[in-house]
């Protein structure tokens, strides 16, 4: 190259200058030199070209810009974002720590470096540690993953070869247990795995500007529902419990399932902790079905508030026989049948539409698909095999026909809410979809149905769930639970006792459902263990605890109230 | 010919120096871009720990054992307490009202100073 120069440029410059000097020929030496200078300025040209790119690529194309971007952008996916309560608080968050992983190719002395680590890294032992590292071949090993900055510095301060840090997100769940089933849990990479995370993680990969994401669940009462449920666990005795706070537009602003389990440190957890009864649950859920029984028969026309069925004997058909609980062995009204809760009367009314309007009705309410729901753990219901008159009149009551207790919630808040079909949702700024406003029962049977559930608080057996100064609806229910091919031996029987409701009675705003898992009889319920005892009293003490957070003002006092709902009931 | 090849050498020269300011210039940007993407992340860590501490110190349970172990003249907000602004229209208590309620908070603040006279 540099040959080439000299002998192509240089030596014939020097020529044509000795050539100038020593002749007076001017015009041949511009001749010579013609082709040179044409040589230089192409090269001139070429260089300006290439540089005038450069400069267009920097500033205009801004390509450098574009690299630096880019890393900013995987730096921004590699932390998972948070989950906040509808108010903005914290659920769950990520914080960065440290990771400790070893280059087994780069470290010198094996034994040394796995006995000093295990001295620091108390619970991990220098055989394991050493087991990691003897694979000389392998380039990446973890030795523990999130790690604190205390033993970070430890670690640092041996000074081992080969052994280095990573900068790593662990997932944190500010108030553990609290929010275990909604919430769910991540894998040790952040991934989620059930839950809102799993869910987020889909949204995540949809939309990548995904910062935050705001749930409709509320801390304080998320709080309240947990403490009152593990008191009256414990109270009666019972195996577990599940509760759900809904507003009507089907916003779940509290979830709670026990036993639960804390997501922040998953080892340990049993399956059975980890089940969330309310959208996995699925059982039969007794006299609160009588609700959906009520409003078919009333919105379908068969059957008006005063209408009378006789409730006066048991009916047997084969081999079931439907029969009361403190019957009246009398002829009892619509309304009388629905405050009592006469299963032998709510079988007549179902009678008196039958089986194929049930089924139409049941499938408006969504009673018969899977609840759709952002969290994936949700379950099928479980349907009769044939839905006969037979199925038609135990269904009636809430035998025959298994569901989860979020789908029951949300196809009574679908009925009492003026009739609109809700679909349930744990995501704040989730609006209700306008274009599919499906109506399933008429706003006059909305407003009945509210009436009765009132009275079964005021005068039935919801007594017990009843508060000062807001006007409280609801319905209890009593199942046996399945054991075996059956409902076990009497007196062996395991029941799930459940309260569903709402308030304010004239313009619902929020919706409630508590169940107890095999409450056991105690003194105190006088050896009763139906819902009445055990499902309502847990209510009224979480009523009158979040009333005072959800309701605008102080309603008529009971007396009143008692004067307009006594047209229906005939004492 | 001459000018020509003149004002091109100047040109290679000050596009040259042109452009190896521009790189020098995109070069130290991208550190200092790199940095602060840098500070960001950490002061965002920073951020993600104070903000789970704020939580922790705000966690209901928490401030629930502070109420009663500190605030033993209060108790919880009972629903008698909240009237409806409608019902209030309606009640004795808009005629009653003479628009000087006396809170906890009032007479507190009353104590505190006479006690500091």
């Amino acid at each position: 190259m540099r040959n080439s120069l000299i002998k192509n440029v240089f030596k014939p410059l020097f020529e044509g200058f000795a050539l100038w000097r020593n002749s007076k020929n001017h015009t041949s030496l511009m001749e010579l030199l013609r082709g040179r200078l044409i040589f230089f300025g192409i090269c001139s040209i070429l260089a300006f070209c290439c540089i005038s790119y450069r400069i267009a690529d920097i500033m205009f194309l801004g390509r450098d810009q574009k690299v630096s971007k880019k890393s900013y952008k995987e730096w921004k996916t590699i932390k998972k974002a948070d989950i906040l309560d509808r108010n903005g608080e914290l659920l769950a968050t990520s914080l960065a720590t440290a990771s400790c992983y070893a280059i087994p190719s780069a470290v010198i002395d094996i034994d040394n470096t796995a006995d000093r680590l295990s001295k620091v890294l108390k619970f991990k032992s220098s055989e394991e540690i050493k087991k990691k590292l003897i694979d000389k071949n392998k380039h990446f090993v973890w030795i523990l993953r999130h790690i604190s900055p205390k033993l970070q510095e430890k670690i640092l301060d041996i000074g081992l070869p080969g052994i280095k840090f990573q900068k790593d997100y662990k997932r944190v769940y500010i108030y553990g247990n609290l929010f275990s089933h909604v919430l769910g849990h991540t894998d040790i990479d952040g991934i989620g795995l059930s839950g809102l995370e799993k869910y987020f993680d889909e949204l995540a990969t949809k939309s990548k500007s995904l910062k935050k994401l705001v749930s409709s669940l509320d801390v304080r009462l998320q709080l309240i529902l947990n403490e009152e449920l593990n008191c009256a666990i414990s109270k009666f005795n019972a195996e577990g419990g599940n509760a759900i706070l809904m507003s009507v537009d089907g916003k779940i602003l509290a979830m709670v399932s026990l036993p639960d389990f804390d997501p922040n440190n998953i080892k340990g957890s049993s399956l059975k902790w980890m089940f969330n009864k309310n959208t996995l649950g699925v059982f039969e859920q007794g006299s609160v079905l009588k609700i959906l029984n009520v409003a078919i028969a009333l919105d379908s026309g068969y059957a008006k508030v005063n209408s009378v069925f006789d409730a006066s004997n048991p009916i047997r058909i084969g081999k079931f026989l439907i029969k009361d609980f403190k019957g009246k062995n009398r002829d009892l009204t619509l309304a009388e049948a629905f405050v009592f809760s006469s299963n032998i009367a709510s079988a007549r009314i179902a009678q008196s539409f039958g089986a194929n309007v049930q089924k139409a009705y049941m499938k408006k309410f969504g009673m018969l698909d899977r609840t759709e729901l952002e969290i994936f753990e949700t379950a099928y219901p479980i349907l009769p095999k044939h839905w006969g008159d037979t199925a038609c009149m135990s269904i009636s009551y809430g035998y025959g026909l298994a569901v989860t207790p979020l789908q029951l919630l949300a196809a009574v808040t679908s009925i009492v809410n003026g009739g609109i079909k809700i679909g349930p949702t744990l995501i704040r700024d989730k609006g209700p979809n306008t274009s599919e406003r499906i109506r399933v029962v008429s706003e006059k049977t909305s407003a009945i149905v509210r009436d009765l559930m009132r009275a079964v608080v005021c005068f039935g057996t919801g007594k017990n769930a009843s508060i000062d100064g807001v006007e409280i609806f609801g319905k209890t229910g009593t199942s046996y639970k399945i054991s075996g091919k059956g409902y076990g031996a009497d007196g062996n029987r395991k029941r799930i006792a459940t309260f569903l409701g709402g308030f304010p009675k004239d313009n619902p705003k929020y919706m409630i459902l508590i169940s107890l898992d095999d409450p056991k009889p105690i003194s105190e319920t006088f050896g009763y263990a139906a819902a009445g005892w055990n499902a309502a009293p847990t209510a009224k003490n979480i009523l009158n605890r979040i009333t005072p957070i959800l309701c605008d003002g102080y309603a008529p006092s009971a007396d009143e109230e008692r004067l307009m709902v006594a047209k229906f009931i005939t004492k | 010919m001459r000018k020509m090849f003149i004002f091109s050498l100047l040109l290679l020269v000050f596009v040259g120096v042109f452009v190896s300011v521009i790189k020098y210039e995109v070069v130290f940007l991208r550190n200092s871009l790199k940095e602060v993407n840098e500070k960001i992340e950490r002061y965002s860590d920073d951020l993600a720990v104070y903000e789970a501490e704020w939580s922790y110190l705000n966690d209901p349970k928490r401030l629930k054992f502070l109420c009663e172990k500190y605030l033993k003249n209060l108790r919880p907000t009972e629903n008698r307490q909240i009237l409806s602004y409608d019902l209030f229209l309606k009640s004795d208590v808009k005629r009653n009202f003479t628009g000087n309620f006396r809170t906890f908070l009032d007479e507190v603040l009353e104590k505190d100073e006479g006690k500091n006279r």
